[in-house]
């Protein structure tokens, strides 16, 4: 399904200004002589998958994308992917079969570890201290490098999250989007 | 079903989809009379796994598995706490390969009763033992075959709805009850013998333990073992849950934890997490909150070590349990290696129910396959028996009666993978066509009666 997202972009004489649907509008521009104004809105596809890449036991790496909110146990099931044994449990953290052992960087982001978690992940062949179970790392859509930062104060974050990249250059009048974005203009 | 069960049934593919090529619920696959065809004999977790390997490695393999009861799955159905509802999941994935074009299940068929392994041989390319441990270790003490005395096997089995067990009527209504043996299965027992009769209500314990458990006089459990602390056999689990049990606190001899702080860095994570955790609860003077809990609590449970039964006394004149008689032993040696030696000394104490859960046990079916009584397993090599073509073994029968469900896994897909070796390479002849169910039916039919319904198990 589609999600319509309106932003007016003000071209301001030094500057340009992106805000997020007509509420801002009037208070963007008090006081701002704009030079041009668009409403601009957004269809965004929902297809915002995330790339996870799982390295099996004989070393082969296996990409597969996964939707916010999955649990890496859904991604396998959902994309078929050829793992052997795993899920005895139906992801009711009840067995140790599914476990992924994670990069020291990647395993320093990731929540908290539960007791029960814990408990299972004993049971488990080839614990190693940066093994988390499978069933509980759910996928968080990240924004991906420096525009993140750019747009935060623009745009509310739950706006941003929808978007993989916004590009804003100071040098043109008109926003550029990235491919998974198609603006339809009012 | 619920929403997340329907959803993983759907979604699930990969390596069961893979397996699931002529799922249509009726009719099996056609496969010409030379396709290798593979028997197995018991229909539990190793059963299966072993199964599900062979059916997703070779497009030509069609697999029998034959189980004693009507019903299929063995521990995970008659083992599994009722408490435990989410280790019994594997039922669906089961089911799912029993389903299987080029599966079969049937049951009520007494392999070394109604038919014998050299008949198997002759139907099957290769037949696949693993039907468990359905004896278990006698404590051989005096006393043992007192009443108010069970092995935990019928005990479990009991709760379970094991049908030889349903006529067990344990006796609860004694104050304490004394559970001989540290490893999960003890701690099942103890928790189901102290958990508070409203969660018993939510699972699926039978009505008749349910109604035996609500009238159940007993306050106190005590969970005897020979050797010390770190030897006990449970994992941790199974400990939080019974330090986490509601209207229950834990009662234990802080002398018998001497010596374990001090061991505590050396051990490995799992061993050091499930010590710590027994340290913790039997010595450490808990917060506020959790001694109010453990004053208002009317159940008491604990560990006592160092403790190894030498009798069972029966109340005079009457052929019950009164109270069991503990010789005092202390530790030789550290570790998994440890070995209690006794000190001479002994120890009394009251109860009116004794459960032996000091292991399971299998047991030979078939005079024509070799079997170490000692440690009760058939001698094998990978899964291979020893001085035996075209024979196997997978689960507790290869490795004996410990390990959890994962264990069993990784144990039956290397049995089946030295089959899937030997086929490969002729070791294992496969070339000449066998008859598999076909002439066992027929031979079942004449030997037990048409009446007799070995038939194909309809699961649904």
């Amino acid at each position: 399904t589609a999600e319509r997202v309106c932003v007016c972009v003000c071209v301001l004489s030094s500057d340009v200004c992106v805000c997020p649907g007509s509420s801002h509008r009037a208070a963007c521009a008090a006081g701002k002589t704009a030079v041009l104004r668009l409403h601009v809105c957004l269809r965004l596809r929902s297809d915002n998958k995330v790339t996870v890449h799982f390295i099996n036991r004989d070393g082969e790496k296996i990409a597969a994308k996964g939707s916010p909110g999955d649990s890496l146990l859904d991604v396998v099931i959902n994309e078929d992917l050829d793992f052997d044994g795993f899920g005895a449990c139906e992801g009711t953290l009840a067995c140790s079969t599914c476990h992924l052992i994670f990069d020291d960087e990647v395993y320093k982001k990731l929540g908290p570890v539960t007791d029960e978690e814990m408990d299972m992940l004993d049971l488990a062949y080839g614990l190693t201290e940066t093994t988390r179970g499978k069933r509980q790392q759910t996928l968080k859509v990240k924004m991906t490098s420096g525009t993140a930062e750019f747009l935060k104060d623009s745009f509310t974050l739950s706006l941003s999250s929808r978007l993989s990249s916004v590009f804003l250059s100071s040098r043109l009048s008109l926003v550029f989007l990235s491919s998974r974005l198609s603006p339809v203009f009012l | 079903m619920s929403g997340r069960t329907l959803l993983w049934t759907l979604g699930k593919s990969g390596w069961t989809k893979r397996l699931h090529e002529g799922f249509s619920g009726c009719g099996k696959a056609f496969l010409s009379s030379s396709s290798p065809k593979v028997c197995i004999v018991g229909s539990g977790p190793a059963g299966f796994y072993t199964a599900q390997h062979l059916i997703k490695a070779r497009q030509d393999v069609a697999v029998d598995i034959y189980e004693r009861l009507p019903v299929p799955f063995g521990l995970v159905r008659f083992g599994v706490a009722p408490d435990h509802p989410e280790v019994k999941n594997v039922i669906n994935t089961f089911t799912q390969t029993a389903k299987h074009s080029r599966c079969s299940f049937y049951g009520n068929v007494n392999v070394g009763k109604d038919v014998s392994v050299v008949e198997l041989q002759q139907a099957y390319h290769a037949i696949i033992l693993s039907y468990g441990a359905e004896g278990n270790r006698s404590v051989g003490v005096p006393g043992e075959d007192l009443a108010g005395v069970y092995s935990a096997k019928d005990f479990v089995g009991w709760y379970n709805g094991l049908p030889s067990c349903q006529e067990l009527s344990p006796d609860l209504s004694c104050e304490t009850a004394v559970v001989l043996g540290q490893g999960n299965v003890a701690l099942d027992v103890a928790r189901i013998l102290l958990c508070p009769v409203d969660v018993l209500k939510q699972t699926d314990i039978t009505q008749p333990a349910l109604e035996a458990l609500a009238q159940s006089q007993i306050r106190r459990v005590l969970i005897v073992g020979r050797r010390g602390p770190m030897q006990v056999a449970c994992t941790i689990k199974e400990l939080r849950e019974m330090v986490n049990l509601p209207d229950s606190r834990p009662e234990m001899v802080a002398a018998d934890f001497e010596g374990v702080t001090e061991a505590l860095k050396d051990l490995p994570r799992p061993r050091k997490r499930l010590t710590e955790l027994m340290l913790k609860t039997a010595v450490e003077t808990p917060g506020e909150k959790e001694q109010r809990r453990r004053a208002s609590a009317s159940r008491v449970w604990g560990f006592r070590f160092f403790r190894s039964p030498v009798e069972i006394l029966a109340e005079p004149g009457r052929g019950r349990a009164a109270g069991i008689r503990l010789a005092v032993s202390r530790l030789e040696g550290s570790g998994e290696g440890a070995r209690a030696v006794l000190t001479g000394d002994v120890e009394d104490v009251s109860c009116g129910l004794v459960i032996s859960s000091i292991g399971y046990k299998s047991l030979p079916i078939d005079p024509t396959v070799p079997f170490d009584s000692r440690r009760a397993i058939v001698p094998n090599s990978n899964g291979r028996v020893r001085q035996a073509t075209g024979l196997y073994c997978s689960g507790w029968l290869k490795t004996g009666p410990t390990g959890v469900i994962a264990t069993t896994m990784n144990n039956s897909f290397d049995t089946a993978r030295s089959l899937l070796e030997d086929m490969d390479s002729g070791t294992l002849d496969v070339s000449a066509a066998k008859p598999g169910s076909q002439s066992i039916g027929a031979l079942l039919e004449k030997r037990v009666g048409p009446g007799h319904s070995w038939r194909p198990y309809l699961i649904l």
